[in-house]
C-alpha cells in the first residue's frame, strides 16, 4: 500500500492520530500533524512512499501543531515540534509544507553526522551518481528537478550524503522545493512533473514542491557510486559553457560548502579527497535547462566510454 | 528506589542502560526509539554510545541506533577539538600574566583523559583563576579578542558582584563559550568552599600552561555544581558525571577517605551526601558504607530528605519524549527552581534582584511606544 493509494480522509485520520512513518532512505521520520490542508498536500507529494504504521526506530519524530491561544483564531500559525522542542519560530499556518520540509532538513543536518553531508543536488543513472554542489540561488534545485524530469533517478535536491566507509552517495529522495520563477519554468519544461500546491509569501518567496517519481522512491535504499561533479551556475542569457575544474579547486569548493565538513574533520577531508579523485569535475554555466541536461548526460556518457576504454587498454 | 518509582518507562530504561550497558542488547526497536530520544533530550546520547562502545556492544545494536549514536559522537568529538583550540588560545592570551589557570569540569575530564570525557557533549570551556587576578585575566582576554556577552547593566552587575564567574566570554565565531570562574560556587550562597585550598591542591594538567583540581576537589565540584548551582531540571548528565568520577577515582579505596576529609574541610558534606545518595540510587554507583556513615551529621532534615527523594527524580529526568510533562513534574521543577534561588541568593538580595528585574521590565514596556514587530 502506498501513501497515494489511501483516501484523503483515511490518510488525514492517520496523520492526526498515531502519525505516519516516512522512510526516505537517508533517515526515517515519524510525523503527526493536525493542520488543515497539510495531509492532502503531503499525500500528493509523498504519494509513492509506502504507507506503514509508525512503529520501530525513527531518526526524527516530528509534529506540526497549530499554535495555541489567541493565535488559533487571529492569523493562525503552525509550529514544528521535534522531540518536544521547537527549533524555530512558528510559520503562518498556510505554509505548513515548507515548514515541514525545512524542519526535516534541519534535523537531517543535525542528526546525520555519521554521513558527510555536502550541500548538493544529486541524481543517478545506472548506479552512477552526478553531484551538483552549489550555493543557494545557483539553480541547483531547478537543475536537479530538470534532470529528474528527463529520466535521471533523484537522489536529493539538497543533500549529497556520502557514506564515510566507501564514499557511496546515499539517496534521500524527497519533494524538490522550487522557488518563484522556477515553478512556472518546470511546469513548461515537462508535462509530467507532479507539482504540489504553491505556497506564496514564504521567507523565500513562492515555493512549490515537486513529488519524486515512483522509481526514485522505490530505489531509495540503493546507493550510487559518484562519478561526476558538476558545479552549476545559472546565468540569465548566458551561453552554455562547460569547463573542467581542477581537482584541488573542486576540493576547496566542496569543503567550504558542506553542512558538516568542519564537524567531521579528518573523516570529511578523506571523503572529499576520495570523491574528487573518483569523479570528473566540471563547472557548468547555463541559461537553457534542456541544454544543461544534455551537457550533463553527454559528460556522463563520455566518461562511461573513457572508463570502459581504460579498462580494456589495461588488459 | 526513588528513581524507579518516579521514572517513566523511557527514562527508566535509559538509567538501566547507563548503569548496566549489557541491558542494551535486549531492547526492542520501539524501546530504542524512546530511549534514544530521551537520551538526546538529556544530552546523553553520545555518552550512552561511549559507554556501549567501551563494552564493545555497538555492533550488537540495531544499525540505525548505532548510527544515531555515532552521529552524536562525531558532534562531541568536534566540540572536544574546538575546546582544545580554545584552550591553546587562552594559554597564549594569559601567558604574560603568569597566573595559575585551573581547568574545570568537562575540559578537565577531556585533558586528563578520564573515561567520562568519552561522548560528553561540551557546552563551554570552564576555567578558574584567582579572584585577585580576575580583572587582569578579563582584560587580557578581551585584548586578545574575546567579547563579553551582550548583557545589560543589571545582569553584568549580577555576575560581577554575586556570581562566581565573569559574564560568559566568546571569541567571535567560536562555537564554545569561555567561562572564567574565581571559585566554584556563587559568593552569595550559603556554602563557601575554600578557593585558596582549591588552588593549593591543584596539580599540573596534561596540557602545558594549565592545572586541574585535585581528584577529590573535582568530585566535590561536580556535586556542588549539580546540587547548589543548578535548578536540577533535566540535569541527569550532571549526576552521570558524579557517577562516572566515583567509578573511576573511587576504585582506589583510600580515595574515599581523602574525599571525606576534603569535603569536611570545604564544608560541602551536604551536597556530597545528596550527590552520592542519588547517584547510588539512580545509577547504582558503588559508595562504601563508611562514606554515608561519615556524612551522617550533614543529613538534611527528614522532611527535606523526603521532599528531595520525591521531587528530585521528577525534575532531574528528561521529559517523556511523547508527552507533555504532567502537573507533578512541572511542580517538581518549579520547586527545584525555587530551591536553587534560595541556595544561591539570600532572600534580601533575591528581593533586590527581582525588584531590579521587574523595574527593568516595566521600563522596557513603557519605553517601547511601538508594539513589538511581528517576526513575519
Amino acid at each position: 500500500m502506498r501513501i497515494g493509494d489511501l483516501a484523503t480522509s483515511v490518510f488525514d485520520r492517520e496523520m492526526r492520530g498515531a502519525g505516519i512513518a516516512l522512510d526516505f532512505g537517508l533517515a526515517k521520520v515519524r510525523v503527526r500533524a493536525e493542520v488543515p490542508g497539510f495531509s492532502e498536500a503531503f499525500r500528493f507529494l509523498y504519494a509513492h512512499f509506502p504507507c506503514e504504521p509508525p512503529q520501530g526506530f525513527f531518526e526524527i519524530t516530528a509534529s506540526l501543531r497549530r499554535s495555541r491561544g489567541l493565535r488559533r483564531h487571529v492569523r493562525p500559525q503552525v509550529e514544528f515540534v521535534v522531540d518536544g522542542e521547537r527549533p524555530f519560530e512558528p510559520f503562518p499556518s498556510d505554509t505548513h509544507v515548507p515548514l515541514f520540509e525545512w524542519g526535516v532538513n534541519f534535523c537531517v543536518a543535525r542528526r546525520c553526522n555519521h554521513r558527510l553531508l555536502l550541500h548538493a543536488g544529486a541524481v543517478a543513472r545506472d548506479g552512477e551518481a552526478v553531484l551538483l554542489p552549489a550555493l543557494p540561488g545557483t539553480g541547483k534545485s531547478t537543475l536537479t528537478a530538470a534532470l529528474a524530469a528527463r529520466g535521471f533517478r533523484l537522489l536529493s535536491d539538497e543533500f549529497g550524503a556520502l557514506r564515510l566507509s566507501d564514499g557511496a552517495v546515499l539517496p534521500a529522495p524527497r519533494p524538490i522545493a522550487l522557488k518563484n520563477e522556477s515553478i512556472e519554468l518546470m511546469r513548461r519544461f515537462s508535462k509530467d512533473v507532479a507539482l504540489g500546491p504553491t505556497f506564496p509569501k514564504t521567507r523565500k518567496g513562492s515555493v512549490a514542491h515537486l513529488a519524486p517519481a515512483a522509481e526514485s522512491v522505490a530505489r531509495r535504499h540503493e546507493p550510487a557510486r559518484p562519478v561526476l561533479l558538476v558545479f552549476p551556475q545559472f546565468v540569465r542569457g548566458a551561453a552554455l559553457a562547460v569547463e573542467p575544474v581542477r581537482r584541488s579547486r573542486a576540493f576547496a569548493r566542496l569543503s567550504t560548502n558542506a553542512f558538516n565538513y568542519e564537524l567531521l574533520g579528518p573523516a570529511a577531508f578523506d571523503a572529499v579527497g576520495r570523491l574528487v579523485q573518483e569523479c570528473n569535475c566540471y563547472s557548468l554555466v547555463y541559461d537553457d535547462l534542456d541544454g544543461a541536461v544534455d551537457a550533463i548526460a553527454t559528460l556522463l556518457a563520455r566518461r562511461g566510454r573513457r572508463s570502459h576504454a581504460g579498462a580494456t587498454s589495461g588488459h | 528506589m526513588r528513581f524507579d518509582r518516579s521514572a517513566h518507562a523511557p527514562a527508566r530504561v535509559l538509567l538501566e542502560v547507563c548503569g548496566n550497558p549489557s541491558r542494551a542488547c535486549a531492547l526492542s526497536l520501539d524501546e530504542w526509539d524512546l530511549v534514544v530520544r530521551a537520551a538526546r533530550s538529556a544530552k546523553l546520547l553520545a555518552t550512552l554510545g561511549a559507554r556501549l562502545a567501551a563494552e564493545r556492544l555497538l555492533p550488537r545494536l540495531p544499525r540505525a541506533v548505532a548510527d544515531a549514536m555515532e552521529s552524536e559522537a562525531a558532534l562531541a568529538r568536534y566540540r572536544d577539538q574546538m575546546a582544545r583550540l580554545e584552550l591553546r588560545r587562552v594559554a597564549r592570551a594569559l601567558a604574560p600574566l603568569d597566573l595559575p589557570i585551573v581547568l574545570l569540569k568537562g575540559v578537565a575530564y577531556l585533558i586528563e583523559g578520564l573515561a567520562i570525557a568519552g561522548g560528553r557533549l561540551l557546552a563551554d570551556v570552564d576555567i578558574l583563576v584567582p579572584r585577585d587576578r580576575l580583572e587582569a585575566a578579563e582584560r587580557a582576554l578581551v585584548q586578545a579578542g574575546w567579547r563579553s556577552s551582550d548583557l545589560d547593566e543589571l545582569d553584568q552587575r549580577y555576575y560581577r558582584e554575586w556570581s562566581h564567574e565573569l559574564p560568559p566570554l566568546r571569541f567571535p565565531d567560536h562555537p564554545l563559550e569561555l567561562d572564567v570562574h574565581h571559585t566554584i560556587l556563587p559568593v552569595t550562597g550559603r556554602l563557601h568552599p575554600d578557593a585558596a585550598a582549591l588552588f593549593a591542591a591543584s596539580r599540573a594538567a596534561k596540557l602545558e600552561g594549565f592545572r586541574v583540581l585535585s581528584p577529590e576537589d573535582q568530585v566535590l565540584h561536580a556535586c556542588v555544581h549539580l546540587f547548589q548551582d543548578s535548578d536540577l531540571s533535566n540535569r541527569l548528565r550532571d549526576l552521570i558525571d558524579v557517577d562516572g568520577l566515583a567509578r573511576e577515582l573511587g576504585r582506589d579505596d583510600a580515595f574515599w577517605d581523602r574525599l571525606l576529609a576534603r569535603s569536611r574541610r570545604h564544608g560541602l558534606d551536604r551536597p556530597l551526601w545528596y550527590a552520592l545518595h542519588f547517584a547510588a540510587d539512580a545509577l547504582g554507583t558503588t559508595v562504601p558504607r563508611r562514606a554515608f556513615d561519615a556524612l551522617v551529621d550533614a543529613l538534611p532534615s527528614r522532611i527535606a530528605r523526603a521532599l528531595m527523594d520525591r521531587l528530585l527524580p521528577l525534575a532531574l529526568l528528561p521529559s517523556h519524549p511523547d508527552r507533555m510533562p504532567p502537573v507533578h513534574v512541572r511542580l517538581s521543577r518549579g520547586a527545584m527552581r525555587a530551591r536553587y534561588q534560595w541556595l544561591r541568593l539570600p532572600p534580601s538580595l533575591l528581593a533586590t534582584h527581582a525588584l531590579g528585574k521587574a523595574l527593568r521590565g516595566l521600563r522596557m514596556k513603557l519605553s517601547s511606544a511601538t508594539p513589538e514587530p511581528s517576526p513575519h
